[in-house]
């Protein structure tokens, strides 16, 4: 059999060198375009677990009629629909919800209130601030990711080191060109209602910065107790918190309901104590202590986020309980609304 | 060991090393393909190498018997030992928990499920086992119809059997092209190596940039929906587009990873959304397995040799059998079926309508596109249940909130398959784009391979047709 058809190593040269200076090429213009603003930003909806924070993050920098500011984790993200606060309320005040997640702390929350209270000055009257029990037992808590997309240069861009396409600069390719092109499906329990996170990212807006969750909670068979306790490691951000808030503002803390198949015999009574705890590193203007602390478990997606039944329900007992603590509540005087307290 | 991973990039890299110092002697090139073989089929379980060195040396012995035997009743017994003992392996291992959970069923419903757990055994499916089982079986065949002489060197038959790169989703390969392959030093040529890296770069598109994002498009629809009749479609025309993309990429890679190393696969999809009847389809889908169940099946059976009636048994047995070929399913049973009665209209239309004015093309395309799809919702449906609710669905016209988004993507994604096709349909050739000129060829390569780099995952998903 002869040999000397076989390819020489100078003809796979020929052929692969090609391919490589074009791959070259085109990672140097993508360097260069990036590098001179020419491509387009990240799709907001590229990454849809980070997708609620953008957009609460151009929330708290946007101009917005609210004058009703919802604060929180998730549980109040999902819990309370923003809209029909808006509406259930007596004047029907605009309401606003920038809740967050469980795992940042509450220093974020202040900042994003702060940079509301900046785009929108002497605007917010009312602070309702919603956390779920956990948050106060001590839930780990951290504020990187949020710096990256609060404070990005380039808003939208998150560094995602280690993986291949990073180190060849691609990350470009699929952030800034690619999710323009493709819509991120959604993995979470949203899938089948939402679709994609550009949905998800409709469904806030359109919802004053409420998000929903769908389904229903299946019971663990060894189901949990709800464990009523205040670590006392929350106390320096409760009081950061607090410090950070427009003057003028009314804050009213409340927290979020549970499964009732996690409820114990005290829940009301320890859920008070709790609070009431709370409130003396934070100094709130009212304890909205006539939210219930259980609610059936129809009504909740997960262990704490209700779903689109709870919401509507939870929404009323957040809509009722607010009436009601804004009527007791002493007005403060205009000159301390106007003004707006930065960090 | 997915093609898709980097265990398999690494791997296939000190392989080829190896293979390019040993290619020019024979028996050290087939070892070596052997040994390179069971260390890529034993990274997924590799207590099924037992598995595979049983069916090789099994159809390797029996085909020197049958070679060798002088009667006709002896040959006919050792074709069917081996028929038999293959299909056994098959049997146990593919369908035996299918027959157990039957069993259980009707037990139940007779009564007699109080002890039903004592017999809950699961039998883990060894990947590629349909594949490399036909492929074995298909020899012995061809020795007892003496089509090609057996093999007398064990090492040849086992590299064929073991081939890597075809050994756990085809193309089911033919002895008769494939072991002379194996007897010769086979000269690595610029033309094979140019289509060989065509066919992995397009291969790898195809899995990793298309069939991996129509895969969540299709999820959404079948797993996670409310169905109506437009997320049927549209999950069905995704998952047509997934299923093709996944598949005919893995052939392509394979085919591709064979050329790098001198061997030339068979041609396993050729166009098959442009089909304009079923007839042709099976001509362009799954060409390996659609023409071994015609040579080793539908043939034997009789094919349209006795009648009109039997010709039509003899479809619908033969469609039936690649249904039950997937997997141990009656939704794949009901596909096979559909798709059986689809060749069976079309027998019948083309005795029975010469009156008839030709269909136009494109009427033709539709129909058979519409045929095909429906049969694909049948195939990707977890259970009769769920054949049930997709066909009620069908009458339900209202759209969910997501339609748009969905739409979008599906013609983002579609648009790249459609042009790398009408290139290869209007050049008629599946490797067309190798035909380019240098420059515009190696800027496609480089887009088609940044692209791949993007969606690369550190845990790829598994190709669909490993799983049967």
């Amino acid at each position: 059999m002869k040999h000397d058809a076989e390819i020489s190593f100078r003809e796979l040269l020929r052929l692969i060198l090609p391919t490589l200076v074009c791959m070259v090429a085109a990672l140097a213009f993508l360097k260069i375009a990036h590098a001179a603003y020419i491509l387009p930003l990240p799709s907001p909806a590229l990454f849809p677990d980070n997708e609620v924070l953008f957009h609460q993050s151009r929330a708290s920098r946007t101009r917005d009629p609210a004058s009703i500011i919802l604060l929180g984790d998730s549980t109040c993200l999902m819990g309370v629909d923003a809209r029909d606060l808006s509406s259930q309320l007596p004047g029907q005040p605009h309401v606003r919800s920038l809740a967050l997640v469980v795992w940042l702390d509450l220093r974020v929350y202040a900042e994003v209130l702060s940079d509301f209270a900046r785009a929108n000055p002497g605007q917010v009257q009312t602070v309702v601030l919603l956390v779920c029990p956990t948050k106060l037992a001590g839930a780990p808590t951290g504020s990187g990711l949020w710096n990256q997309i609060h404070h990005s240069t380039r808003p939208g861009e998150i560094e995602q080191p280690g993986t291949l396409q990073s180190l060849l600069g691609l990350q470009l390719l699929r952030e800034n060109v690619f999710s323009h092109l493709l819509e991120t499906p959604l993995e979470t329990k949203n899938v089948a209602f939402l679709g994609f996170s550009s949905q998800l990212e409709t469904y806030q807006t359109q919802h004053y910065g409420s998000m929903i969750e769908q389904g229903t909670f299946f019971v663990p068979v060894h189901g949990r107790t709800n464990q009523w306790r205040l670590t006392p490691d929350f106390a320096a951000e409760t009081r950061d918190f607090r410090s950070k808030m427009p003057a003028g503002c009314k804050l009213f803390i409340g927290l979020t309901p549970s499964p009732k198949s996690s409820s114990t015999p005290f829940d009301r009574a320890n859920r008070d104590e709790v609070l009431r705890q709370w409130n003396q590193w934070m100094h709130a203007d009212g304890l909205l202590t006539n939210l219930p602390p259980v609610l059936p478990d129809l009504y909740f997606s997960a262990s704490a986020h209700l779903n689109e039944l709870g919401q509507k329900k939870y929404t009323q007992c957040v809509a009722r309980a607010l009436a009601a603590a804004l009527q007791d509540a002493p007005a403060k005087e205009p000159a301390q609304r106007e003004a707006v307290l930065s960090p | 060991m997915l093609f898709n991973s980097t265990e398999f990039l690494r791997f296939f890299a000190l392989f080829c090393a190896g293979y390019y110092l040993a290619r020019r002697n024979v028996r050290l090139r087939n070892v070596l393909i052997i040994v390179g073989s069971y260390v890529f089929y034993s990274s997924w379980d590799y207590r099924f190498t037992g598995l595979l060195l049983f069916t090789s040396v099994l159809d390797f012995l029996l085909a020197l018997g049958i070679d060798k035997s002088s009667t006709s009743a002896g040959r006919r017994t050792l074709l069917s030992t081996s028929i038999v003992l293959n299909v056994g392996v098959l049997v146990v291992f593919k369908y035996f928990n299918f027959f157990q959970d039957s069993l259980a069923n009707l037990l139940d419903a007779l009564g007699f499920h109080a002890h039903l757990s004592d017999f809950d055994w699961q039998v883990v499916l060894p990947v590629g086992i349909s594949f490399y089982t036909f492929q074995s079986m298909g020899y012995v065949i061809d020795i007892y119809r003496r089509k090609i002489p057996a093999c007398r060197a064990f090492l040849e038959y086992q590299a064929f059997v073991s081939f890597f790169p075809q050994l756990v989703a085809g193309p089911i390969e033919r002895a008769g092209h494939m072991l002379p392959q194996f007897h010769r030093v086979l000269p690595i040529r610029v033309e094979q190596v140019e289509s060989g890296v065509w066919l992995i770069i397009i291969g790898l598109f195809k899995k990793i940039a298309l069939a991996d994002n129509f895969a969540p498009l299709v999820a959404l629809v079948y797993d996670h929906s409310i169905p109506s009749a437009a997320t049927v479609f549209l999950g069905t025309v995704a998952f047509a587009a997934q299923i093709y993309c996944d598949f005919s990429g893995y052939s392509d890679i394979a085919r591709g990873l064979a050329k790098l190393l001198g061997f030339e696969l068979m041609l396993n999809f050729n166009l098959p959304y442009t089909a304009t009847s079923m007839r042709d389809f099976w001509n362009r889908w799954h060409i390996s397995l659609s023409h071994w169940l015609r040579d080793y099946l539908y043939i034997p059976l009789g094919g349209s040799r006795r009648g009109e009636a039997r010709c039509y048994l003899n479809l619908a047995v033969t469609m039936l059998i690649c249904g039950l070929w997937h997997g141990a399913s009656l939704t794949f049973v009901l596909w096979g079926l559909w798709h059986g009665l689809g060749l069976i209209i079309n027998r019948w239309y083309i005795r029975h309508t010469d009156w008839l004015p030709r269909l136009p093309r494109w009427f033709a395309w539709s129909v058979t596109m519409l045929f095909v799809l429906y049969g694909w919702m049948l195939f990707r449906a977890s259970s009769l249940d769920s054949i049930l609710v997709f066909n009620r669905a069908l009458a339900d016209f209202s759209l969910p909130n997501w339609l748009w988004p969905f739409v979008r993507n599906l013609v983002v994604l579609i648009i790249p398959l459609v042009l790398i096709e009408l290139k290869q349909r209007r050049a008629d050739d599946p490797s067309a784009p190798v035909v380019l000129a240098r420059w515009p060829r190696a800027a496609l390569q480089a887009a088609l391979l940044l692209t791949v780099i993007v969606f690369w995952e550190a845990e790829p998903p598994p190709f669909i047709y490993f799983q049967f």
